[in-house]
């Protein structure tokens, strides 16, 4: 029993730090902005308790719509793009190559993870300028009139998805090649002898042994790109209009107006529609994830 | 929206005691025997003590070159009083609402800084929220203070509120056309009149335009940004606030004009590249290098001109339609109206705005000097050529409109103007749009 009560001790010695840490930095911020949700609070004046006007005033906010569509649609499209591009390009590389292939291209393609955003939005700037953009100039070549990739409503969502898949599939690649290479050979081996052509080994045998790691990209994407603020800042600003801003993004330009109730009560949507979400995804996830 | 109550900057203790001493002779009848001057005279704000110990913060911005001279002033600062610990907030500035944000919040953190450096952009902000005080009690009576003589009135006039003096100048832009004297020599073209016109101006880049693909260059690059917009507003006589800076005015005709001269710069002559995604300092690397041969700026460009070795620009004042008008926007120092050392955060603003100061940052050129000496020493009109055409823009200047609520304002209008340059709506339906968002965000400034 004493023993027991010691190594309960320890155990909360351990987890004590980052229970604290979570507490002051998470939860803290996250009570606070509840209770801020139902306040008018310009940062200077005390905060003044309003009922549930905040949350009026998201029914009747148009841009909140749109922004709303905007992140639902940037975080499919992402998702969908990042990890299936990332499982094709896992799969490639799982192939036999000579090694400084295998390893060069491995190391290309997950290069720009470790790029800072905001210096590889400057690039992609330069590139997809409408006017003196590299895009556009060969693009002239092939007879295609200027687009304005960053400047007009039906390409800037487009093309900040497109930066974004750059930029992050390396990673889901990265987590998928490690999953391909915990499967046993084994299992493709006794596929073989059963008969089994390639392709009905990949899709009976390697997806459904994936599907674990298919679900950890899908839900740290999901979760990246519902909360995506540094590419559409650096690439569009949110313009035009809104056509490319998020919901992060617009809670930022109401914390900047010093409207922190409403900014609260708009953060406190996005908590509840990622928490749903997620949760919605591991319950789902019963029925197709195989964990061995 | 709501306005905290006043926060209640500590008194000075020795100001408050020359204050008692003053109503006891008053009310003993002997203010008319020694007479007001000698009141005055005991009044007259006296520099602390050299041996005086305490802290002072500055809420400061810039960039590199003004770290420096700020290093240099606070040296000199220490000479003077060596047990004062000063500390340099300084925050590399992206953007005026960005820096306006991170003084709100230090405030109302509780970290309220001694003295605060703004520009016209968050001036009212601080005003009317009083995170400054008054400087009046110290111009008026600091006997050594000849801060305000050398400065041109419409510099003060534009931090003064309700007769009273808030920040002291100590740097202002502007804007003006800069040109590149080679392409224009290489075209034949001769420089503008000062008097230039939209259409003088127009032709010019229309003739300046040339070329294709990677050989292309382009007449003007727009200055995409609200300061840099608003001399096109203030030069056909419109602005985007009306003038008690309370309604909005984007209903007038004459800013739909403008909107359409910028909007056809792209979409009609074609004079000019996109501007709606292009970095605000982009066109400046355009402009150095020659795919650019007009653009609009201050005087900040200069000193990535200096460090790139171009040297071939000039600079000549904004075009007119309806107006000869361009827009300055000044940075000054105020004092914190929760320091608890004023006469002592005074002292220090005579030597951040004092000529040396102002000297030192003439030689790195990054702002136009407040002092119309130091504007007219060797080193600052060293370059360009017109370089003494900078402080004498004052004369035709007005500030930048800069309501309280700036941030919001500027973020409406280019918001919208971003869907007119995209060409997703029209000139007119933008701005019809604009103008229903800011009327709003200007009602509920009033609420």
């Amino acid at each position: 029993m004493k023993k027991s009560s010691s190594e309960n001790l320890a155990g909360y010695l351990f987890v004590g730090p980052s229970l604290l840490g979570y507490s002051v930095f998470v939860l803290g911020p996250l009570v606070a902005a509840v209770a801020l949700s139902f306040t008018h609070y310009d940062v200077l004046s005390a905060p003044r308790l309003i009922g549930f006007n905040n949350y009026a005033r998201l029914i009747a906010d148009a841009r909140l719509a749109t922004v709303y569509r905007n992140t639902i649609f940037f975080s499919a499209a992402a998702i969908f793009v990042t990890v299936s591009l990332g499982l094709i390009l896992a799969v490639a590389l799982n192939q036999r190559l000579p090694g400084p292939i295998k390893y060069g291209l491995r190391t290309v393609y997950f290069f720009p993870v470790l790029v800072g955003m905001i210096y590889a939005a400057m690039v992609w700037k330069f590139l997809f300028n409408r006017d003196l953009g590299v895009v556009n100039y060969y693009l002239h070549f092939l007879d295609v009139p200027s687009i304005g990739w960053l400047t007009t409503s039906s390409w800037a969502l487009r093309s900040v998805i497109l930066v974004y898949v750059w930029k992050n599939v390396g990673f889901t690649m990265l987590t998928t090649l490690a999953g391909l290479q915990n499967i046993p050979q084994e299992l493709y081996e006794a596929a073989r002898i059963d008969g089994a052509k390639p392709i009905t080994a990949f899709f009976r045998l390697t997806i459904p042994l994936l599907t674990p790691v298919i679900l950890f990209n899908v839900t740290i994407t999901m979760i990246n790109t519902l909360q995506e603020f540094d590419s559409i800042v650096a690439l569009t600003n949110g313009g035009p209009g809104d056509a490319s801003r998020s919901v992060v993004l617009y809670i930022y330009e109401k914390f900047r107006s010093f409207d922190m109730g409403y900014a609260s009560a708009i953060a406190v949507t996005l908590f509840v529609l990622i928490s749903l979400l997620t949760l919605l995804q591991f319950w789902g996830s019963r029925r197709w994830v195989h964990y061995s | 929206m709501d306005y905290p109550p006043p926060f209640c900057p500590p008194s000075d203790p020795s100001r408050g005691l020359l204050k008692s001493i003053s109503r006891v002779l008053k009310s003993l009848g002997l203010g008319l025997l020694f007479g007001n001057q000698l009141l005055s005279a005991a009044l007259a704000q006296s520099p602390p003590p050299g041996d005086t110990k305490g802290e002072l913060v500055l809420f400061d911005f810039g960039d590199a070159n003004d770290k420096q001279v700020r290093d240099a002033t606070i040296a000199r600062f220490n000479k003077r009083y060596p047990n004062v610990k000063v500390t340099d907030q300084f925050t590399p500035i992206t953007s005026w609402p960005d820096y306006i944000d991170k003084l709100v919040t230090q405030v109302a953190s509780g970290k309220a800084p001694d003295l605060i450096h703004i520009a016209t952009e968050g001036a009212q902000l601080s005003i009317q929220k009083k995170l400054i005080i008054p400087l009046d009690e110290f111009t008026k009576t600091d006997p050594g203070n000849d801060l305000l003589s050398d400065i041109d009135p419409t510099l003060l006039k534009g931090f003064t509120v309700e007769g009273k003096l808030y920040l002291v100048p100590e740097a202002w832009n502007n804007m003006m056309i800069y040109y590149n004297t080679k392409i224009f020599k290489e075209a034949g073209i001769p420089r503008p009149a000062d008097d230039w016109t939209w259409d003088d101006f127009l032709a010019i880049a229309k003739r300046l335009t040339s070329g294709e693909g990677s050989s292309k260059r382009f007449g003007f690059g727009i200055p995409y940004f609200n300061f840099g917009l608003t001399p096109f507003w203030y030069s056909n006589g419109t602005s985007v606030l009306k003038d008690d800076l309370k309604e909005s005015n984007l209903s007038d005709p004459r800013f739909l004009e403008a909107v359409k001269f910028i909007h056809g710069l792209v979409h009609e002559s074609g004079v000019s590249p996109d501007p709606a995604n292009t970095d605000p300092n982009a066109v400046f690397q355009l402009f150095a290098a020659g795919r650019i041969a007009m653009t609009g700026g201050g005087h900040w460009p200069m000193q990535f001109f200096k460090a790139n070795q171009f040297n071939d620009y000039d600079v000549v004042p904004w075009p007119r339609n309806k107006a000869q008008k361009t827009v300055f926007g000044a940075a000054g120092w105020g004092i914190s109206s929760r320091t608890k050392q004023k006469a002592l955060a005074w002292e220090m603003i005579k030597e951040l705005a004092g000529t040396e100061s102002e000297r030192q940052a003439a030689g790195v050129g990054v702002a136009i000097p407040a002092r119309s000496s130091v504007a007219e020493s060797a080193d600052f009109l060293a370059q360009p050529e017109h370089a003494g055409l900078f402080y004498k823009s004052l004369s035709y200047a007005a500030p930048v409109q800069a309501p309280v609520n700036y941030a919001d304002v500027e973020r409406i209008l280019m918001r919208h103007l971003g869907q007119v340059m995209a060409n997703e709506v029209t000139p007119e339906d933008g701005l019809k749009a604009a103008d229903q968002e800011l009327t709003e965000a200007m009602k509920n400034l009033g609420d």
